[in-house]
């Protein structure tokens, strides 16, 4: 096991004061999140379960969409956000409410999805299998190439 | 155990802080006992569900704790408790309906476990799945189990189910096969590949065509699988709120290289 013999400053205490800050601040204001629902009561929309994944050099995101056909899913991206569309081929009646909630009958699948880095939107891939939609978006390279001498 | 009482025609049996409330008589020699919890893929509840509908099991009792959510379910006018236990011949299945809190899990397992222990059960059976990356392109999902002894090893082998043989499992199944190692309760526990966030009745019709080798009992998975883009519709919700208890016991973990060495 390795020990650090070195003592604590002032400094290393303000630090890890900082971080202890910074860890309540973060779980408070994600108390004061509210989720985003599922159901678009108003627009009769559904929303997707998704699944984002940053990998090295691309941002994957799955999602969830049952009921759909390929033709129909509208997919537009930008650098920062991937918005999805997709009416369902049959009506959604949600019988597992209570009866007053189940009168709504749900058309359709809509997000708005925020990615984690920027992407480069020209390069996206998406294939749809089994009801789950797959867009693979490159990330956008920012930079200066440097020579290796 | 901390207690157990005869009331009104209901046997109370009280694990710490949940009691475990058999509404009908139980006589059932040397039962099965199917555990189907939220979690990955909610794998274990589609196909548990499944099997309450296709075996036309009786409703026997339910589990109940004032750690549970302020939720009661309502089927055919009657209200429900959100954790109920059902039976058919030798087979016990205990369901849950509703997401459970992480800091539920532990005292749940464990009185589930004793449970079946003072039932006499031959074995507790898990049901759950393994987040796998590429699902999407697997036509049908694998399955692989894990088995506590001897026998339910050789079970496993006799059913073509082969062993889970190296990794990490997080979450409710694994502290139902700590506690049933830790009880000398003989365990088997399979895990299908399966979506990670996204409700997955393919990954469960496949764990029921390995159960019913493994039980010999028919279980008839075609309606399950004509039904999978309904069930995909309604469990979505239940899948979102499984998602944030998982995240609470670090499931992720299970996604990841996991942090072991030997």
């Amino acid at each position: 096991m390795y020990y650090s013999r070195r003592k604590k400053t002032i400094f290393d205490t303000i630090e890890a004061l900082r971080k202890e800050m910074d860890r309540i601040f973060e779980e408070y204001f994600e108390a004061l999140t509210p989720e985003t629902s599922l159901y678009d009561f108003e627009r009769r929309g559904l929303t997707p379960l998704t699944e984002v994944r940053e990998l090295e050099d691309e941002i994957v995101v799955k999602v969830d969409l049952p009921r759909v056909s390929r033709e129909d899913i509208k997919i537009q991206a930008n650098e920062n956000e991937l918005k999805i569309e997709a009416p369902l081929t049959q009506r959604y009646k949600p019988d597992l409410w209570s009866p007053f909630c189940s009168r709504v009958e749900f058309d359709g699948f809509r997000k708005v999805i925020p990615l984690p880095a920027p992407v480069d939107p020209n390069r996206a891939r998406a294939k749809f299998k089994d009801g789950i939609l797959q867009v693979r978006l490159p990330k956008k390279i920012t930079g200066t190439a440097i020579p290796v001498e | 155990m901390t207690g157990t009482e005869f009331s009104k025609g209901q046997l109370i049996s009280r694990y710490g802080e949940i009691s475990v409330v058999e509404t009908k008589p139980l006589t059932v020699d040397k039962p099965y006992v199917i555990v189907g919890l939220p979690e990955v893929g909610l794998v274990g509840v589609i196909a548990t569900s499944h099997i309450v509908g296709e075996l036309k099991m009786t409703d026997v009792g339910y589990l109940d704790s004032e750690m549970l959510p302020p939720v009661v379910t309502i089927h055919d006018s009657e209200p429900k408790y959100p954790l109920r236990i059902f039976q058919r011949d030798r087979i016990l299945l205990v369901i849950s309906e509703v997401s459970l809190p992480a800091y539920f899990i532990f005292p749940l397992t464990r009185a589930i476990v004793d449970w079946a222990k003072s039932k006499g059960a031959e074995f507790v059976v898990g049901l759950s799945g393994l987040p796998t990356p590429n699902r999407t392109e697997i036509e049908k999902p694998s399955i692989i189990g894990i088995a506590t002894t001897p026998e339910t090893k050789d079970l496993l082998s006799k059913s073509n189910v082969p062993p889970f043989e190296q990794g990490v499992i997080v979450g409710a199944y694994a502290l139902l096969l700590r506690e049933s190692l830790r009880k000398e309760q003989p365990n088997i526990t399979l895990f299908a590949e399966s979506h990670h966030q996204f409700p997955d009745p393919g990954a469960s019709a496949s764990i029921l065509e390995a159960l019913s080798r493994i039980l010999n009992v028919d279980i008839n998975v075609k309606a399950l699988l004509e039904k999978a883009e309904e069930i995909r519709l309604k469990a979505r919700e239940l899948m979102r709120q499984t998602q944030q208890s998982m995240e609470a016991m670090s499931k992720a973990q299970e996604r990841g290289t996991p942090s072991v060495y030997v």
